[in-house]
This record gives structure tokens, sequence and C-alpha cells, in this order.
């Protein structure tokens, strides 16, 4: 299975357990679509399951994200998405569930 | 005993031994402190009971970026009796400690007397501005830990303002005042110039007129200047007969440094609608055992100024919900899990909009002045023309302050914070509109007379007089070197309680 696809199978469901139900609402997506763009307009690299992937690791249960959350705050690890100041992590967990989303969006699901 | 200045014969002499010109919160506690058998008092106002014409002396000119600047100098004082007073809206805490400091991110920062050399004054203070069971942040401990329990992160800690009824001086000592038999309150006269010895050590006398003409001479032993911030320098400049720069103006410093309190709508924090955590800070709040009310405002530590080389400054959270903004699913979310709460079928109802003000110190700037205008009023002195800019510095502390709030918001998962878009304008019309957050002005002025131990950066030393003058002091907010965030009025009074005990130990030093 394509590497890419791969990620998005595995991040969006993290993506979501973290930001929304199994299922988001549309108002949801349309929600971190705005901001995940702005995120990738600051930083386009990360417009890359695989990076985001690496800087984010799958396998945080919820409370070590919160932690993460907590200490981008402290730290004032922060970045400012449609002038909304939000942690890096937030940022960068709308971003994940924004990419995954799109992978796994018909047109893209057959590439190998 | 009260003259009414309109009643007075042509030329008259009027004689004491301490003469107090202008009767807002300065004046009257001043006068306040003369009890009978003491020294015979003459507290001079330049209008009435009740507001009249004499509220037109105060117009003048101002800089174009002065916002509102068409009324600003008569909208932002008020000229009878009791004086601004009459208006404010009874917001009281002192100055922080660390605001009396000399700090060296802030060029002219620093009073030349600590903070602890005015502390004391602020009980009684607080008292006559009708603040009783005067604690001022230690309540967060008690009554209103769980409604100010924020104000531990992010370099921000949580500052109380009390809220005097509000106290309306002229109201409340009026009586006492005219009673007293050493006191003597003459109204409806104006000041137009107060007249040196031809040593230029010692005034004399002032010169006053009535709006109909009348000169009237009041002379007396010694003097407090305190008229407000804009017109004790006017007064200053104006007296120029003997030198043609004003008094205690040799350095070229009266007038200058002066300072408001800009605020402006910042920014907007997504919150859980109806968080009980945010009710101290909304709005007044009850606070209980200290009987009067309070709210709470997030201020920076001295680490926080220092780390970002800030002002100080206070952010306020607003009470008026305001229209969604977009992204309040996406965050909303991330804010209930990151305080423990698992986000269920969550909807945007769920959230609010709340708009945050943020008052910023004003660093002194010697180029924001009160200068003498071409324009001349009813008795042929000059108005005043008022100068005044935004700094970057004041800029950069609002900046800095939304990063600081938004660090406090996320760390007590109390929501998230969004900066309304836009640079900060002094001269939109629509302070909602998010092309640009309005700035606005609080009317408070402060600076033009500072305080400073030496002459080459003060036009008053410690105990408020005027350098280089003997027997003239200033009472008010003019004497402040730095502004803080906190309203004037607590401050002025503490200020005015130690200038009256300074003045009477000079009396029975003999100063006679």
């Amino acid at each position: 299975m394509a590497p890419l696809l791969l990620a998005a199978i595995i991040g969006l469901p993290f993506a979501l357990r973290y930001l929304g139900r199994r299922d988001p609402e549309e108002a949801l997506k349309a929600d971190a679509a705005a901001l995940a763009e702005e995120y990738f307009r600051l930083y386009p690299r990360e417009r890359d399951l695989n990076v985001l992937a690496a800087s984010l690791p799958l396998d945080l249960v919820d409370a070590e994200i919160v932690e993460r959350v907590m200490k981008d705050y402290e730290s004032g690890d922060l970045v400012r998405l449609k002038e909304w100041y939000l942690s890096r992590t937030e940022a960068r967990l709308i971003a994940l569930l924004v990419l995954s989303d799109a992978a796994q969006s018909p047109d893209l699901s057959h590439t190998s | 005993m009260h003259i009414d200045g309109k009643t007075l014969p042509a030329r008259a002499r009027l004689r004491f031994h301490v003469c107090v010109i202008g009767a807002g919160a300065a004046g009257i506690t001043v006068a306040n402190e003369f009890p009978a058998g003491s020294s015979a008092l003459g507290l001079i106002e330049s209008g009435g009971w009740l507001p009249d014409q004499t509220q037109s002396l105060y117009d003048g000119e101002t800089s174009e970026s002065i916002p509102e600047r068409l009324s600003y100098l008569t909208a932002s004082r008020v000229r009878y009796f009791g004086g601004t007073t009459n208006v404010w809206t009874g917001w009281c805490r002192p100055l922080d400690e660390s605001d009396f400091d000399e700090r060296e991110w802030v060029p002219h920062s620093g009073w030349g007397m600590p903070f602890s050399a005015l502390s004391s004054y602020y009980g009684p203070a607080a008292q006559i501005c009708d603040i009783h069971g005067f604690e001022y942040d230690q309540a967060q401990e008690g009554h209103l830990q769980s409604v100010a329990s924020l104000g531990r992160h992010g370099g921000l800690r949580t500052r109380f303002f009390h809220y005097s009824p509000p106290t309306r001086f002229g109201v409340k000592f009026r009586e006492a005042l005219v009673a007293s038999r050493n006191v003597t309150v003459a109204t409806h006269l104006n000041v137009t110039e107060l007249v040196l010895d031809p040593s230029g050590r010692f005034i004399t006398h002032v010169l006053a007129r009535t709006l109909d003409g009348n000169e009237v001479a009041i002379l007396a032993r010694w003097f407090v200047l305190s008229s407000g911030a804009i017109e004790n320098a006017r007064l200053l400049l104006c007296s120029n007969s003997l030198s043609k720069q004003g008094i205690g103006n040799q350095r070229g410093l009266v007038g200058r440094f002066f300072m408001e309190h800009p605020h402006v709508m910042r920014g907007i924090v997504l919150a859980r609608k109806s968080d009980p955590r945010l009710l101290g800070y909304r709005s007044r709040t009850d606070g209980g055992p200290l009987g009067h009310e309070i709210h709470g405002v997030f201020s920076p530590s001295e680490e926080f100024q220092r780390d970002r080389k800030t002002l100080n400054f206070a952010a306020q959270i607003m009470n008026k919900p305001l229209s969604p903004a977009g992204g309040e699913l996406a965050l909303g979310r991330s804010l209930l899990l990151t305080s423990g709460q698992p986000p269920g079928r969550m909807v945007r109802s769920d959230f609010e909009n709340v708009g945050v003000e943020i008052r910023t110190e004003q660093a002194p700037d010697p180029e924001n002045r009160v200068v003498l205008s071409s324009k001349l009023d009813p008795f042929g002195k000059n108005r005043a023309k008022l100068i005044w800019k935004l700094n970057d510095i004041e800029i950069h502390t609002l900046e800095e302050a939304l990063k600081g709030l938004s660090s406090e918001l996320g760390l007590s998962s109390l929501g998230r914070l969004r900066r309304i878009p836009g640079d900060v304008v002094t001269a939109s019309e629509n302070a909602y509109k998010f092309d640009g957050a309005r700035l606005r002005l609080w009317h408070h002025h402060m600076g033009t007379t500072r305080m400073s131990p030496s002459d080459a950066s003060g036009v008053v030393d410690p105990d408020c007089k005027v350098h280089g003058v003997e027997n003239l002091f200033v009472a008010g907010s003019s004497v402040f070197a730095t502004s803080g965030f906190a309203n004037p009025t607590l401050t002025i009074v503490a200020l005015s309680l130690r200038l009256a005990r300074h003045l009477k130990s000079r009396i029975r030093e003999g100063g006679s």
C-alpha cells in the first residue's frame, strides 16, 4: 500500500480521535480546512502526511497529545492561523486531519 | 466658608496661608487634611457647584492622532467643583510596585522614589473613595478563589480593580469644607497666572479672573497647583511675566511626558459558554466580605515585562458575546479535550466568542506634550495644545499581551484566542470592524509636571515641590513619572495625602 495512503488511513482516525468523532461533521471539516490551509501556507514543507507524522507520532494516546499541547502553551510554541493563537501541536493535528481526509477521497485512493 | 467669585468687588484681594488651585480629587483631598484650627486655606475653583459655561475654557487644540480629537480636551475633563470625579466610573487600584522602578527597556522610567514611599497612603485613600476592607490582590486567595483562580500561567497574573460607588468628591465633601472654619471655598475664580517674586524663587500671589472680567489677586504663603495634568502645565507655561519659558520650566520639561491609557479591543476569546471561571473577569463581581464590587483583569509579571520588553498592561475579558469568527468547532473540541472533558456531540452554540480589551501603560515620551496654543481664551491667555501619538513600544505591548493571554487561556483550558486582524487604528469610525482595532483613550491625563529628584529630568521633586520654587507644590496625576495601567484616581488621592502631610510638616517647622 502506498505510504501516503497508509499514513492517511492511520492519521485520519488519530486526528479525529482528538479533534472529532470518527465520522466528522462537514462543519468541523470546513473549520479545519481553513485553518490547515493557513498552516500549510506558513509551513509548506508540512503539507505532507509523512512529514507531519514524523513530528507527531501517530501512536500517541490522548493524554500524551494533551500534554504536548500544554507544553506548547507553556513554552510559547504557538502558531497564528487565521489570527488564532494555537499550540503547534494543535495546528499540526488540524493539518493532519485535513491531509488525511483529502488522502482518503476517491480520486486519490486509486494511486499506488 | 464659601465665596462666589462673581460677587467679589472689582480688584479684590484674598489672603490665605495656603492656596489650593483646583477643587478636584487632588485639591479637595489636600484641603480636607487641614482641619479646623490649622492654617487658613483657600480652595480656588474655576467652575461653580454645577456645570456651566466655564467648561468651554477647556477648549484648545489637539494633534491629529488623538482619537476623538475635536472634542477630546472638553470631553475628557470636567470644570466644576469636584472636577472629573463628577463623572468617573470608580475603578480603583494602586500602581504596581514595579511601576515606580527604572526599567532599562523603558526610557525615562522611574519615579525617583520607591513605591514604599507611597504605599501607606493607599489605605486611607481607599477609605476616602469609599472602598473599605482594603486588601487588593490578596482577595483572590479568599472569597474569590473560585471566580478568580486564573492568572497563574504564561507570565500573567490576576489583578483586581475595586469599585468605588463612585465617590463624587464635590458632593461628599462640599458641606464639610464650606462649614470648615479655616477653609474658604472660592468658586468661579479662574486662575490665569502665578506670579513670582523678582528672585524667581517664590510665588507671591496668583491672579484670577471671573468670566465677566473682574480680576482678583490671591495672596498666600504656600501654593498647591491641582488643576489636572493639562491645565497644570498650561498655567505654569502661561505664567511667563518674569521668565518667558514659564514657571518650573528652566529645563523645558513642563508639559512634556504627557501620558494616557490607550486601550483597544485587540482579541476575541473562544470559550465554553458561561464558563464559571470567567465570571470574575467578565463583569463586576460581588466582593463578598470586602463590601464592594471587584473586577479581575490579567496583567504581566515583572519577568514577563522584562523578558519581552513590554510595558505594563491589563487584559480585560468583555462581557458582550460577539459573532462567530470561524474555527469554533475545530478549536472547541481541542479546548474541551485539554480540559479533560469528552466533547461528545458538540455544536457551535456550546461556545461563545467574547472580546478582549487591552489597556496599556504608555511610555513616557517627551514629545507627547502640552504646549501653548496660539488660540487665546477670554482672558487673553493661551489655550492648551496637546500633542500626542502612540509609540512602537505600546504597539509591541499590545501584541505581546495577546500572546501571553493565549498561553494563559491555553494552559487553563479556558479558551482559545483570536487576534482582531489588522493594525491598530486611531481614526476608524467603527470600533468593531474587523479591519483594524480602534484605539480609544481613557481620559486619564498624566505626566506633564513629572516627578524626579533632579530638575534635569523632572518638574517636581519627590515631595511634589516644583524645582527652583520654594513655596509651590503640584498635586495630581501631572506628577506621575510613569502611568502603569491602573486608573489614576486612587494614586492621585494617595499622593495628595502624602503632599498634605509634607506641607503641614513644613509649616510646623517654621515655614509660615
